[in-house]
Protein backbone atom coordinates (compact mmCIF):
# COMPACT_ATOMS: atom_id res chain seq x y z
CA UNK A 1 0.00 0.00 0.00
CA UNK A 2 1.27 3.49 -0.85
CA UNK A 3 1.40 6.04 1.96
CA UNK A 4 0.01 8.68 -0.41
CA UNK A 5 -1.73 8.07 -3.72
CA UNK A 6 -2.90 11.17 -5.59
CA UNK A 7 -4.47 11.07 -9.04
CA UNK A 8 -5.45 14.13 -11.05
CA UNK A 9 -5.74 16.24 -7.91
CA UNK A 10 -7.27 19.66 -8.56
CA UNK A 11 -7.73 22.45 -6.00
CA UNK A 12 -7.75 25.84 -7.63
CA UNK A 13 -8.40 29.07 -5.74
CA UNK A 14 -8.17 31.00 -8.97
CA UNK A 15 -6.52 30.16 -12.31
CA UNK A 16 -2.82 29.51 -11.70
CA UNK A 17 -3.12 29.28 -7.89
CA UNK A 18 -3.46 25.99 -6.06
CA UNK A 19 -2.86 22.62 -7.68
CA UNK A 20 -4.09 21.54 -11.07
CA UNK A 21 -4.18 17.85 -12.03
CA UNK A 22 -1.37 16.55 -9.83
CA UNK A 23 -0.62 12.83 -9.85
CA UNK A 24 1.99 11.21 -7.61
CA UNK A 25 2.46 8.50 -5.05
CA UNK A 26 4.63 8.05 -1.99
CA UNK A 27 5.64 4.51 -1.17
CA UNK A 28 6.18 3.17 2.34
CA UNK A 29 9.73 3.87 3.45
CA UNK A 30 10.15 6.50 0.77
CA UNK A 31 11.13 10.13 1.19
CA UNK A 32 9.32 12.14 -1.46
CA UNK A 33 10.29 15.76 -2.09
CA UNK A 34 8.25 18.46 -3.78
CA UNK A 35 10.22 21.41 -5.06
CA UNK A 36 8.57 24.59 -6.22
CA UNK A 37 8.70 28.35 -6.09
CA UNK A 38 6.54 30.35 -3.68
CA UNK A 39 2.89 30.08 -4.71
CA UNK A 40 3.47 26.99 -6.86
CA UNK A 41 0.95 24.96 -4.81
CA UNK A 42 3.19 23.09 -2.34
CA UNK A 43 1.30 24.18 0.77
CA UNK A 44 -2.05 23.50 -0.92
CA UNK A 45 -0.82 20.00 -1.66
CA UNK A 46 0.27 19.55 1.96
CA UNK A 47 -3.14 20.76 3.18
CA UNK A 48 -4.88 18.38 0.77
CA UNK A 49 -2.82 15.44 2.05
CA UNK A 50 -3.76 16.33 5.63
CA UNK A 51 -7.45 16.67 4.78
CA UNK A 52 -7.50 20.37 5.68
CA UNK A 53 -8.84 21.09 2.21
CA UNK A 54 -10.99 19.05 -0.10
CA UNK A 55 -9.97 18.60 -3.74
CA UNK A 56 -12.25 20.03 -6.44
CA UNK A 57 -11.64 16.84 -8.39
CA UNK A 58 -9.32 13.87 -8.55
CA UNK A 59 -8.70 11.16 -6.02
CA UNK A 60 -6.46 11.07 -2.98
CA UNK A 61 -5.70 8.21 -0.62
CA UNK A 62 -3.55 8.79 2.44
CA UNK A 63 -2.51 5.72 4.47
CA UNK A 64 -5.35 3.89 2.75
CA UNK A 65 -8.02 6.43 3.71
CA UNK A 66 -9.93 8.21 0.96
CA UNK A 67 -11.60 11.57 0.97
CA UNK A 68 -15.18 10.27 1.07
CA UNK A 69 -17.12 9.18 4.15
CA UNK A 70 -15.13 9.78 7.34
CA UNK A 71 -12.25 11.10 5.28
CA UNK A 72 -8.83 10.91 6.89
CA UNK A 73 -10.13 10.66 10.47
CA UNK A 74 -9.30 6.95 10.93
CA UNK A 75 -5.73 7.50 9.71
CA UNK A 76 -4.84 10.77 11.42
CA UNK A 77 -3.13 8.96 14.31
CA UNK A 78 -0.60 7.58 11.79
CA UNK A 79 0.24 10.99 10.30
CA UNK A 80 2.48 13.70 11.70
CA UNK A 81 2.65 17.12 10.15
CA UNK A 82 4.50 20.41 10.44
CA UNK A 83 2.98 23.02 8.17
CA UNK A 84 4.59 26.27 7.13
CA UNK A 85 2.68 28.29 9.75
CA UNK A 86 3.97 27.82 13.30
CA UNK A 87 0.85 27.60 15.43
CA UNK A 88 1.30 27.19 19.15
CA UNK A 89 -0.35 28.27 22.40
CA UNK A 90 1.86 31.29 22.94
CA UNK A 91 1.48 31.61 26.71
CA UNK A 92 2.36 27.98 27.34
CA UNK A 93 5.86 26.54 27.23
CA UNK A 94 7.29 24.67 24.27
CA UNK A 95 7.27 21.54 26.39
CA UNK A 96 3.57 21.94 27.26
CA UNK A 97 2.69 22.49 23.59
CA UNK A 98 4.58 19.39 22.51
CA UNK A 99 3.25 17.34 25.45
CA UNK A 100 -0.35 18.23 24.54
CA UNK A 101 0.09 17.22 20.89
CA UNK A 102 1.80 13.95 21.84
CA UNK A 103 -0.96 13.05 24.30
CA UNK A 104 -3.56 13.83 21.64
CA UNK A 105 -1.89 11.14 19.54
CA UNK A 106 -2.61 8.67 22.31
CA UNK A 107 0.91 8.39 23.68
CA UNK A 108 1.28 7.44 27.32
CA UNK A 109 2.56 10.04 29.80
CA UNK A 110 5.81 8.26 30.68
CA UNK A 111 6.68 7.63 27.08
CA UNK A 112 5.91 11.23 26.09
CA UNK A 113 8.28 12.57 28.74
CA UNK A 114 11.10 10.34 27.53
CA UNK A 115 10.52 10.94 23.83
CA UNK A 116 10.09 14.69 24.21
CA UNK A 117 13.31 15.05 26.17
CA UNK A 118 15.13 13.15 23.43
CA UNK A 119 13.64 15.20 20.58
CA UNK A 120 13.86 18.61 22.27
CA UNK A 121 17.51 17.99 23.09
CA UNK A 122 18.15 16.95 19.48
CA UNK A 123 16.51 20.16 18.31
CA UNK A 124 18.58 22.23 20.75
CA UNK A 125 15.39 23.30 22.51
CA UNK A 126 16.01 21.42 25.75
CA UNK A 127 17.26 24.50 27.60
CA UNK A 128 14.30 26.62 26.49
CA UNK A 129 11.63 23.93 26.73
CA UNK A 130 10.06 25.38 29.87
CA UNK A 131 9.91 28.94 28.54
CA UNK A 132 6.71 30.30 26.99
CA UNK A 133 6.56 29.97 23.20
CA UNK A 134 5.94 33.73 23.15
CA UNK A 135 9.65 34.19 23.87
CA UNK A 136 10.79 31.83 21.08
CA UNK A 137 12.42 32.99 17.86
CA UNK A 138 10.93 32.05 14.49
CA UNK A 139 13.42 29.21 14.04
CA UNK A 140 12.69 27.82 17.51
CA UNK A 141 8.97 27.81 16.75
CA UNK A 142 9.62 25.96 13.50
CA UNK A 143 11.74 23.38 15.29
CA UNK A 144 9.08 22.93 17.96
CA UNK A 145 6.51 22.30 15.21
CA UNK A 146 8.72 19.61 13.69
CA UNK A 147 9.34 18.04 17.11
CA UNK A 148 5.56 17.86 17.60
CA UNK A 149 5.18 16.16 14.22
CA UNK A 150 7.87 13.60 15.04
CA UNK A 151 6.92 12.82 18.62
CA UNK A 152 4.57 9.90 17.94
CA UNK A 153 6.84 8.46 15.24
CA UNK A 154 4.18 8.63 12.52
CA UNK A 155 3.97 6.28 9.56
CA UNK A 156 3.66 9.31 7.30
CA UNK A 157 5.46 12.56 8.06
CA UNK A 158 4.37 15.67 6.16
CA UNK A 159 6.80 18.60 6.32
CA UNK A 160 6.02 21.85 4.55
CA UNK A 161 9.05 24.13 4.14
CA UNK A 162 11.01 22.55 7.02
CA UNK A 163 14.25 24.33 6.12
CA UNK A 164 12.91 27.87 6.49
CA UNK A 165 14.31 29.62 9.56
CA UNK A 166 16.05 26.61 11.10
CA UNK A 167 19.79 26.28 11.66
CA UNK A 168 22.16 24.00 9.73
CA UNK A 169 22.68 21.76 12.76
CA UNK A 170 18.99 21.02 13.03
CA UNK A 171 18.81 20.27 9.31
CA UNK A 172 21.54 17.65 9.77
CA UNK A 173 19.60 16.15 12.69
CA UNK A 174 16.41 16.15 10.63
CA UNK A 175 18.22 14.50 7.73
CA UNK A 176 19.36 11.69 10.03
CA UNK A 177 15.86 11.30 11.47
CA UNK A 178 14.24 11.11 8.02
CA UNK A 179 16.84 8.57 6.84
CA UNK A 180 16.25 6.43 9.93
CA UNK A 181 12.51 6.65 9.27
CA UNK A 182 12.98 5.45 5.70
CA UNK A 183 15.04 2.52 6.91
CA UNK A 184 12.24 1.66 9.33
CA UNK A 185 9.74 1.68 6.44
CA UNK A 186 8.10 5.02 7.27
CA UNK A 187 7.20 7.49 4.56
CA UNK A 188 8.10 11.18 4.50
CA UNK A 189 6.65 13.89 2.27
CA UNK A 190 8.63 17.11 2.15
CA UNK A 191 7.85 20.30 0.27
CA UNK A 192 10.21 23.21 -0.01
CA UNK A 193 12.44 25.45 -2.04
CA UNK A 194 15.79 24.16 -0.78
CA UNK A 195 16.82 22.01 -3.77
CA UNK A 196 20.15 21.10 -2.24
CA UNK A 197 18.73 19.70 0.98
CA UNK A 198 15.75 17.97 -0.62
CA UNK A 199 17.96 16.66 -3.44
CA UNK A 200 20.31 15.08 -0.92
CA UNK A 201 17.53 13.53 1.13
CA UNK A 202 14.63 12.53 -1.11
CA UNK A 203 14.45 9.24 -2.98
CA UNK A 204 12.13 10.79 -5.53
CA UNK A 205 11.18 14.38 -6.24
CA UNK A 206 8.51 16.26 -8.12
CA UNK A 207 9.04 19.75 -9.53
CA UNK A 208 5.88 21.76 -9.03
CA UNK A 209 5.29 24.83 -11.16
CA UNK A 210 2.06 26.86 -11.19
CA UNK A 211 0.15 23.97 -9.64
CA UNK A 212 1.32 21.30 -12.08
CA UNK A 213 4.13 18.78 -11.92
CA UNK A 214 6.76 19.76 -14.47
CA UNK A 215 8.95 16.72 -13.85
CA UNK A 216 9.06 13.79 -11.47
CA UNK A 217 11.42 10.90 -10.80
CA UNK A 218 14.32 9.84 -8.68
CA UNK A 219 16.75 12.67 -7.97
CA UNK A 220 19.42 10.85 -10.02
CA UNK A 221 17.05 10.46 -12.99
CA UNK A 222 16.12 14.12 -12.91
CA UNK A 223 19.71 15.30 -12.70
CA UNK A 224 20.71 12.90 -15.48
CA UNK A 225 18.31 14.76 -17.75
CA UNK A 226 20.34 17.94 -17.27
CA UNK A 227 23.80 16.39 -17.05
CA UNK A 228 24.38 16.37 -20.83
CA UNK A 229 24.19 20.16 -20.68
CA UNK A 230 26.68 22.68 -19.38
CA UNK A 231 25.53 24.66 -16.35
CA UNK A 232 27.18 28.06 -16.44
CA UNK A 233 26.89 30.50 -13.57
CA UNK A 234 28.07 33.97 -14.46
CA UNK A 235 28.52 36.85 -12.07
CA UNK A 236 28.42 40.29 -13.65
CA UNK A 237 30.84 42.92 -12.44
CA UNK A 238 28.40 45.58 -13.58
CA UNK A 239 24.71 44.80 -13.51
CA UNK A 240 22.84 45.28 -16.77
CA UNK A 241 19.63 43.77 -18.05
CA UNK A 242 20.72 41.24 -20.65
CA UNK A 243 18.17 40.17 -23.28
CA UNK A 244 17.68 36.47 -24.06
CA UNK A 245 20.71 35.47 -26.20
CA UNK A 246 19.95 34.58 -29.78
CA UNK A 247 22.34 31.61 -29.73
CA UNK A 248 21.55 28.17 -31.11
CA UNK A 249 22.07 25.48 -28.47
CA UNK A 250 20.98 27.66 -25.55
CA UNK A 251 18.55 25.72 -23.32
CA UNK A 252 17.83 28.23 -20.60
CA UNK A 253 18.84 31.75 -19.60
CA UNK A 254 17.84 33.24 -16.25
CA UNK A 255 19.08 36.54 -14.83
CA UNK A 256 18.67 37.55 -11.23
CA UNK A 257 20.43 40.86 -10.57
CA UNK A 258 24.12 40.29 -11.08
CA UNK A 259 23.83 36.52 -11.39
CA UNK A 260 23.10 34.86 -14.72
CA UNK A 261 22.39 31.13 -14.89
CA UNK A 262 22.71 29.56 -18.30
CA UNK A 263 22.12 26.02 -19.50
CA UNK A 264 23.68 25.27 -22.90
CA UNK A 265 24.41 22.26 -25.07
CA UNK A 266 27.85 20.71 -24.45
CA UNK A 267 29.52 22.38 -27.42
CA UNK A 268 32.87 24.05 -26.63
CA UNK A 269 32.15 27.32 -28.48
CA UNK A 270 28.74 27.96 -26.95
CA UNK A 271 29.96 29.40 -23.62
CA UNK A 272 32.24 32.03 -25.24
CA UNK A 273 29.43 32.85 -27.67
CA UNK A 274 26.97 33.56 -24.84
CA UNK A 275 29.66 35.57 -22.98
CA UNK A 276 30.17 37.66 -26.11
CA UNK A 277 26.42 38.28 -26.24
CA UNK A 278 26.45 39.45 -22.61
CA UNK A 279 29.38 41.80 -23.20
CA UNK A 280 27.86 43.14 -26.42
CA UNK A 281 24.68 44.01 -24.49
CA UNK A 282 26.38 46.09 -21.81
CA UNK A 283 27.24 43.36 -19.30
CA UNK A 284 30.70 43.18 -17.75
CA UNK A 285 31.56 39.59 -16.90
CA UNK A 286 33.11 39.26 -13.45
CA UNK A 287 33.41 35.48 -13.14
CA UNK A 288 32.27 32.39 -15.01
CA UNK A 289 31.79 28.98 -13.42
CA UNK A 290 30.85 25.79 -15.22
CA UNK A 291 29.58 23.37 -12.55
CA UNK A 292 27.84 20.05 -11.85
CA UNK A 293 24.08 20.05 -12.36
CA UNK A 294 21.68 20.00 -9.39
CA UNK A 295 17.93 19.87 -8.91
CA UNK A 296 17.92 23.66 -9.20
CA UNK A 297 19.14 23.33 -12.78
CA UNK A 298 16.54 20.67 -13.51
CA UNK A 299 13.90 23.07 -12.25
CA UNK A 300 15.25 25.86 -14.44
CA UNK A 301 15.36 23.60 -17.47
CA UNK A 302 11.88 22.16 -16.96
CA UNK A 303 10.04 25.32 -15.99
CA UNK A 304 12.15 28.02 -17.60
CA UNK A 305 12.33 29.79 -14.22
CA UNK A 306 14.86 29.67 -11.41
CA UNK A 307 13.74 28.00 -8.17
CA UNK A 308 14.99 30.87 -6.05
CA UNK A 309 15.45 34.52 -6.92
CA UNK B 1 0.72 21.75 34.36
CA UNK B 2 0.81 18.89 31.86
CA UNK B 3 -2.16 19.40 29.54
CA UNK B 4 -3.53 16.09 28.29
CA UNK B 5 -6.60 17.45 26.49
CA UNK B 6 -7.85 20.65 24.92
CA UNK B 7 -9.85 21.67 28.00
CA UNK B 8 -6.70 21.50 30.11
CA UNK B 9 -4.70 23.24 27.39
CA UNK B 10 -7.14 26.16 27.21
CA UNK B 11 -7.33 26.44 31.00
CA UNK B 12 -3.54 26.24 31.34
CA UNK B 13 -3.20 28.89 28.66
CA UNK B 14 -5.51 31.21 30.62
CA UNK B 15 -3.63 30.91 33.90
CA UNK B 16 -0.16 30.87 32.33
CA UNK B 17 -0.13 34.59 31.68
CA UNK B 18 -0.94 36.72 34.72
CA UNK B 19 -1.47 39.75 32.50
CA UNK B 20 -4.09 38.00 30.34
CA UNK B 21 -5.77 36.57 33.41
CA UNK B 22 -5.93 39.99 35.10
CA UNK B 23 -7.36 41.64 31.99
CA UNK B 24 -9.88 38.86 31.41
CA UNK B 25 -11.15 38.94 34.98
CA UNK B 26 -10.96 42.64 35.76
CA UNK B 27 -12.44 44.00 32.54
CA UNK B 28 -15.96 42.54 32.94
CA UNK B 29 -15.85 43.44 36.62
CA UNK B 30 -15.05 47.07 35.79
CA UNK B 31 -17.77 47.16 33.15
CA UNK B 32 -20.27 45.66 35.58
CA UNK B 33 -19.48 47.89 38.56
CA UNK B 34 -21.75 50.80 37.45
CA UNK B 35 -24.73 48.43 37.39
CA UNK B 36 -23.90 47.28 40.91
CA UNK B 37 -23.16 50.59 42.60
CA UNK B 38 -24.68 53.45 40.58
CA UNK B 39 -28.17 54.57 41.48
CA UNK B 40 -30.64 53.32 38.86
CA UNK B 41 -33.88 51.30 38.67
CA UNK B 42 -33.56 47.52 39.19
CA UNK B 43 -34.69 46.88 35.59
CA UNK B 44 -31.85 48.98 34.24
CA UNK B 45 -29.34 47.25 36.52
CA UNK B 46 -30.53 43.83 35.34
CA UNK B 47 -30.54 44.89 31.68
CA UNK B 48 -26.95 46.13 32.03
CA UNK B 49 -25.85 42.91 33.70
CA UNK B 50 -27.51 40.75 31.01
CA UNK B 51 -25.98 42.83 28.18
CA UNK B 52 -22.59 42.34 29.82
CA UNK B 53 -23.19 38.57 29.93
CA UNK B 54 -24.16 38.53 26.24
CA UNK B 55 -21.11 40.57 25.25
CA UNK B 56 -18.65 38.48 27.25
CA UNK B 57 -20.06 35.05 26.44
CA UNK B 58 -21.54 35.37 22.95
CA UNK B 59 -19.49 38.13 21.37
CA UNK B 60 -16.30 36.99 23.13
CA UNK B 61 -16.61 33.36 22.05
CA UNK B 62 -17.46 34.22 18.43
CA UNK B 63 -14.49 36.60 18.10
CA UNK B 64 -12.17 34.10 19.84
CA UNK B 65 -13.29 31.34 17.46
CA UNK B 66 -12.56 33.42 14.36
CA UNK B 67 -9.19 34.47 15.82
CA UNK B 68 -8.30 30.83 16.46
CA UNK B 69 -9.16 29.95 12.87
CA UNK B 70 -7.23 32.93 11.46
CA UNK B 71 -4.16 32.00 13.52
CA UNK B 72 -4.37 28.42 12.20
CA UNK B 73 -5.07 26.89 15.60
CA UNK B 74 -8.25 25.19 14.40
CA UNK B 75 -6.39 23.73 11.43
CA UNK B 76 -3.75 22.43 13.86
CA UNK B 77 -6.47 20.82 15.97
CA UNK B 78 -8.18 19.35 12.90
CA UNK B 79 -5.15 17.23 12.01
CA UNK B 80 -5.05 15.67 15.47
CA UNK B 81 -6.69 12.25 15.74
CA UNK B 82 -9.44 13.57 17.99
CA UNK B 83 -13.11 13.74 16.96
CA UNK B 84 -14.22 17.24 16.03
CA UNK B 85 -17.09 16.92 18.52
CA UNK B 86 -14.65 16.50 21.39
CA UNK B 87 -12.60 19.47 20.23
CA UNK B 88 -15.69 21.67 20.05
CA UNK B 89 -16.95 20.28 23.37
CA UNK B 90 -13.67 21.15 25.07
CA UNK B 91 -13.67 24.62 23.52
CA UNK B 92 -17.26 25.14 24.67
CA UNK B 93 -16.60 23.85 28.18
CA UNK B 94 -13.39 25.82 28.69
CA UNK B 95 -14.99 28.95 27.25
CA UNK B 96 -17.93 28.57 29.64
CA UNK B 97 -15.65 28.06 32.65
CA UNK B 98 -13.72 31.23 31.78
CA UNK B 99 -16.98 33.13 31.34
CA UNK B 100 -18.26 31.85 34.69
CA UNK B 101 -15.16 33.37 36.29
CA UNK B 102 -15.59 36.58 34.32
CA UNK B 103 -19.29 37.33 34.80
CA UNK B 104 -19.85 35.14 37.85
CA UNK B 105 -17.82 37.59 39.92
CA UNK B 106 -20.01 40.52 38.78
CA UNK B 107 -23.21 38.55 39.41
CA UNK B 108 -21.97 37.48 42.85
CA UNK B 109 -21.08 41.08 43.74
CA UNK B 110 -24.48 42.23 42.45
CA UNK B 111 -26.29 39.72 44.70
CA UNK B 112 -24.01 40.51 47.64
CA UNK B 113 -24.94 44.18 47.44
CA UNK B 114 -28.61 43.98 46.43
CA UNK B 115 -30.10 40.59 47.43
CA UNK B 116 -32.35 40.78 50.47
CA UNK B 117 -32.23 37.10 51.36
CA UNK B 118 -30.66 34.21 49.46
CA UNK B 119 -32.19 30.78 49.87
CA UNK B 120 -30.45 27.60 48.75
CA UNK B 121 -33.10 27.10 46.07
CA UNK B 122 -32.66 30.65 44.82
CA UNK B 123 -28.88 30.36 44.76
CA UNK B 124 -28.94 27.01 42.91
CA UNK B 125 -31.51 28.29 40.41
CA UNK B 126 -29.50 31.45 39.72
CA UNK B 127 -26.22 29.55 39.40
CA UNK B 128 -27.80 26.96 37.11
CA UNK B 129 -29.42 29.60 34.93
CA UNK B 130 -26.16 31.57 34.72
CA UNK B 131 -24.35 28.42 33.57
CA UNK B 132 -27.15 27.58 31.10
CA UNK B 133 -27.08 31.09 29.66
CA UNK B 134 -23.29 31.05 29.34
CA UNK B 135 -23.27 27.60 27.72
CA UNK B 136 -25.95 28.60 25.23
CA UNK B 137 -24.32 31.93 24.40
CA UNK B 138 -20.91 30.29 24.00
CA UNK B 139 -22.36 27.64 21.69
CA UNK B 140 -24.11 30.32 19.63
CA UNK B 141 -20.88 32.34 19.51
CA UNK B 142 -18.95 29.32 18.22
CA UNK B 143 -21.64 28.68 15.59
CA UNK B 144 -21.50 32.28 14.41
CA UNK B 145 -17.69 32.17 14.42
CA UNK B 146 -17.86 29.02 12.31
CA UNK B 147 -19.96 30.81 9.70
CA UNK B 148 -17.81 33.96 9.56
CA UNK B 149 -14.34 34.20 8.02
CA UNK B 150 -12.79 37.55 8.81
CA UNK B 151 -12.26 39.54 12.00
CA UNK B 152 -14.11 42.52 10.57
CA UNK B 153 -17.08 40.30 9.63
CA UNK B 154 -17.37 38.80 13.09
CA UNK B 155 -17.14 42.16 14.84
CA UNK B 156 -19.98 43.59 12.76
CA UNK B 157 -22.16 40.47 12.73
CA UNK B 158 -21.38 39.64 16.35
CA UNK B 159 -22.46 43.10 17.47
CA UNK B 160 -25.63 42.87 15.44
CA UNK B 161 -26.58 39.39 16.67
CA UNK B 162 -25.77 40.39 20.27
CA UNK B 163 -28.34 43.17 19.84
CA UNK B 164 -30.92 40.69 18.55
CA UNK B 165 -30.26 38.32 21.48
CA UNK B 166 -30.74 41.15 23.96
CA UNK B 167 -33.85 42.25 22.06
CA UNK B 168 -35.57 38.83 22.10
CA UNK B 169 -34.59 38.18 25.71
CA UNK B 170 -37.16 40.65 26.98
CA UNK B 171 -34.66 42.35 29.28
CA UNK B 172 -35.19 45.72 27.64
CA UNK B 173 -38.54 47.53 27.57
CA UNK B 174 -40.28 46.71 24.27
CA UNK B 175 -43.40 48.14 22.55
CA UNK B 176 -46.46 46.04 23.45
CA UNK B 177 -46.87 44.73 19.86
CA UNK B 178 -43.37 43.33 19.76
CA UNK B 179 -43.48 42.18 23.38
CA UNK B 180 -46.33 39.78 22.62
CA UNK B 181 -44.18 38.23 19.88
CA UNK B 182 -41.16 37.87 22.16
CA UNK B 183 -43.06 36.50 25.18
CA UNK B 184 -43.29 32.85 24.00
CA UNK B 185 -39.47 32.76 23.65
CA UNK B 186 -38.90 34.28 27.08
CA UNK B 187 -40.19 31.20 28.90
CA UNK B 188 -37.36 29.12 27.41
CA UNK B 189 -34.74 31.80 27.37
CA UNK B 190 -32.15 31.23 30.14
CA UNK B 191 -31.09 34.87 29.94
CA UNK B 192 -34.61 36.11 30.69
CA UNK B 193 -35.05 33.47 33.39
CA UNK B 194 -31.70 34.45 34.92
CA UNK B 195 -32.81 38.08 35.09
CA UNK B 196 -36.05 36.95 36.71
CA UNK B 197 -34.20 34.77 39.18
CA UNK B 198 -31.84 37.60 40.20
CA UNK B 199 -34.82 39.92 40.44
CA UNK B 200 -36.54 37.46 42.77
CA UNK B 201 -33.46 37.29 45.03
CA UNK B 202 -33.21 41.10 45.11
CA UNK B 203 -36.88 41.27 46.07
CA UNK B 204 -36.34 38.68 48.80
CA UNK B 205 -38.31 35.79 47.28
CA UNK B 206 -37.47 32.59 45.45
CA UNK B 207 -38.47 31.94 41.83
CA UNK B 208 -41.76 30.10 41.79
CA UNK B 209 -41.02 27.64 38.99
CA UNK B 210 -40.00 24.23 40.34
CA UNK B 211 -39.14 23.06 36.82
CA UNK B 212 -36.51 25.79 36.46
CA UNK B 213 -35.02 24.81 39.82
CA UNK B 214 -34.89 21.12 38.87
CA UNK B 215 -33.37 21.82 35.44
CA UNK B 216 -30.83 24.22 36.93
CA UNK B 217 -29.82 21.65 39.56
CA UNK B 218 -29.54 18.96 36.87
CA UNK B 219 -27.36 21.17 34.71
CA UNK B 220 -25.01 21.88 37.60
CA UNK B 221 -24.96 18.16 38.45
CA UNK B 222 -23.82 17.42 34.87
CA UNK B 223 -21.47 20.35 34.30
CA UNK B 224 -19.45 20.17 37.51
CA UNK B 225 -18.52 16.46 37.08
CA UNK B 226 -17.86 17.12 33.36
CA UNK B 227 -15.37 19.83 34.26
CA UNK B 228 -13.72 17.60 36.88
CA UNK B 229 -13.50 14.76 34.36
CA UNK B 230 -11.81 16.96 31.76
CA UNK B 231 -9.59 18.73 34.27
CA UNK B 232 -7.99 15.53 35.54
CA UNK B 233 -5.55 13.37 33.62
CA UNK B 234 -7.11 10.00 34.29
CA UNK B 235 -4.42 8.08 32.49
CA UNK B 236 -1.77 9.41 34.87
CA UNK B 237 -3.99 8.98 37.91
CA UNK B 238 -5.22 5.46 37.21
CA UNK B 239 -2.43 3.82 35.19
CA UNK B 240 0.69 4.62 37.18
CA UNK B 241 3.38 2.46 35.62
CA UNK B 242 7.17 2.57 35.68
CA UNK B 243 8.95 4.36 32.80
CA UNK B 244 9.53 2.02 29.88
CA UNK B 245 13.01 1.64 28.51
CA UNK B 246 11.94 0.35 25.08
CA UNK B 247 12.58 2.70 22.16
CA UNK B 248 9.49 1.68 20.23
CA UNK B 249 6.63 4.10 20.66
CA UNK B 250 3.63 2.28 21.91
CA UNK B 251 0.34 3.90 21.05
CA UNK B 252 -3.07 3.59 22.56
CA UNK B 253 -5.86 2.47 20.29
CA UNK B 254 -7.30 5.64 18.73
Amino acid sequence: MNAVEARGLVREYKPGRGVCGVTFSVKEGECFGVLGRNGSGKSTLARLILGLEKPDSGSLFVMGCGMSGRGLSPCLSRIGAALDDCVHWEDLSGWQNAYFVARMYGMKHDLVEKRLKELLDMADLGANAREPVRSYSFGMRRKLGIVQALCHDPDLLVLDEPTIGVDAHFLLVLTEIVRARSEAGRATWIAGTDAEWIGGLAHRAALLDSGSIAAMGTVEELIREVSPFQIVETRLAKAALIPMPDVAGLQSFEQSGETVRIIVNPEPMLVPEVMNWIVSHGGEVGSVEVRKSTLKDVFLLKTGRALEK
Amino acid sequence: MKPANLFQMETASLIASRRTLCIKLSFPLLLGLPFVFFSMPLKARLAGLMILIVMVAFFGSSVAFVRRRREGLLGRLKILPVPMGRIMGDLLLSGTVVDILQVGSVTFLFLLVHARSVTLQGAVTTAGLLVAALLLLNAMGILLGYAMRENSEIHLTGGLVSGVIVFISGILPLPSGIKSMVEPIERWNPLFLLAESIKALVEGRAMESAAVFILSSLLLCVLIPACILRALDWQRLVCRRPVKTSTTHEREAP
